[in-house]
């Protein structure tokens, strides 16, 4: 059992969304630390219009998970599976933004040894989430904020 | 004298030997004594605290193992490779982009919510501001 927990702390990857990784339908995208030390070290990680230093984020970062859904059940399952998880963890809702038909709810988790930012974005017919674990605090991932 | 053979000797035959004396009791003592034997709580090979000791033991084993396993693959440069396998994106390049989508969506939509708390925050301002203004000419 420990070397289970371990191993999932190692992959840094968030273990109820990893089932996603071979799943009908669904597009599932892990980039590991490791990725993440290469890809910066080859160029500086930007975003437009933030003129912040992100890499002190990216430096915490232990994975970044992507799951994106384009079918209609899928992305409704995709939608309530996650809804379900996330209620039923000790994740906390920073926000919720709706917009136009685009419904967006990030969540938080700050754990002792791993953080996580969970970013649900729902469409009329397209589902994606995007999954931040870390060692980063609450304060590391709001200074993406201007 | 030739020894008998039990098989030689016929059932009459059998009846007439003498039995030795008090060869009934002793057979019955032996008995009682093989059974008090039998219904003797065996003693258990080991003591509690020596049961513990082991149980603690194999934990630490296990435990000892997982850690060597899980330092070693994370210290040695060639299994860090092992990690990356389970990467989607093998060039560094494709993944910097994918990484930095995300966190661009991410900050995007917390720039969102955070405009809106910002334009939330002065509408009270200014609803604070307006109340005060008319308490105090009702003052």
């Amino acid at each position: 059992m420990l070397l289970a927990v371990a191993s999932i702390t190692a992959h840094g990857q968030v273990k109820e969304f990893e089932r996603y990784s071979d799943t009908k339908n669904i597009t599932y995208v892990y980039i590991s630390k490791l990725m993440l030390q290469m890809a910066g070290k080859k160029a500086a990680f930007s975003i437009p219009g933030v003129e912040l230093n992100i890499n002190n984020i990216t430096n915490k970062l232990t994975g970044i998970q992507i799951i994106t859904s384009e079918e209609k059940h899928t992305a409704a399952r995709l939608r309530a599976e996650t809804l379900s998880f996330l209620k039923n963890g000790k994740y906390d809702q920073l926000m919720q933004v709706n917009e136009d038909n685009e419904k967006v709810r990030i969540y938080h988790h700050e754990g002792k040894k791993q953080s996580v930012i969970v970013m649900l974005n729902e469409e009329a017919f397209e589902t994606s989430v995007i999954v931040f674990s870390g060692s980063f605090s609450l304060k590391d991932m709001m200074s993406l904020t201007q | 004298m030739d020894k008998l053979n039990i098989n030689d000797i016929g059932p009459n035959e059998l009846e007439h030997i003498p039995i030795p004396e008090g060869l009934e009791e002793r057979l019955a003592a032996k008995i009682d004594a093989w059974e008090k034997e039998e219904r003797k709580p065996r003693r258990f090979a080991f003591s509690k605290t020596l049961r513990y000791v082991s149980a603690a033991a194999c934990i630490t084993l296990v435990m000892g193992l997982g850690y060597y396993t899980f330092t070693r693959v994370y210290d040695n440069p060639t299994t860090a490779i092992c990690h990356a396998e389970q990467d989607t994106y093998q060039d560094p390049d494709i993944a910097r982009r994918e990484a930095e989508r995300a966190l661009t969506l991410l900050a995007v939509n917390l720039n969102k919510g955070m405009n809106q708390l910002e334009k939330a925050q002065a509408i009270s301002a200014k609803t604070e501001r307006t109340l005060n203004k008319q308490l105090k000419i009702l003052e």
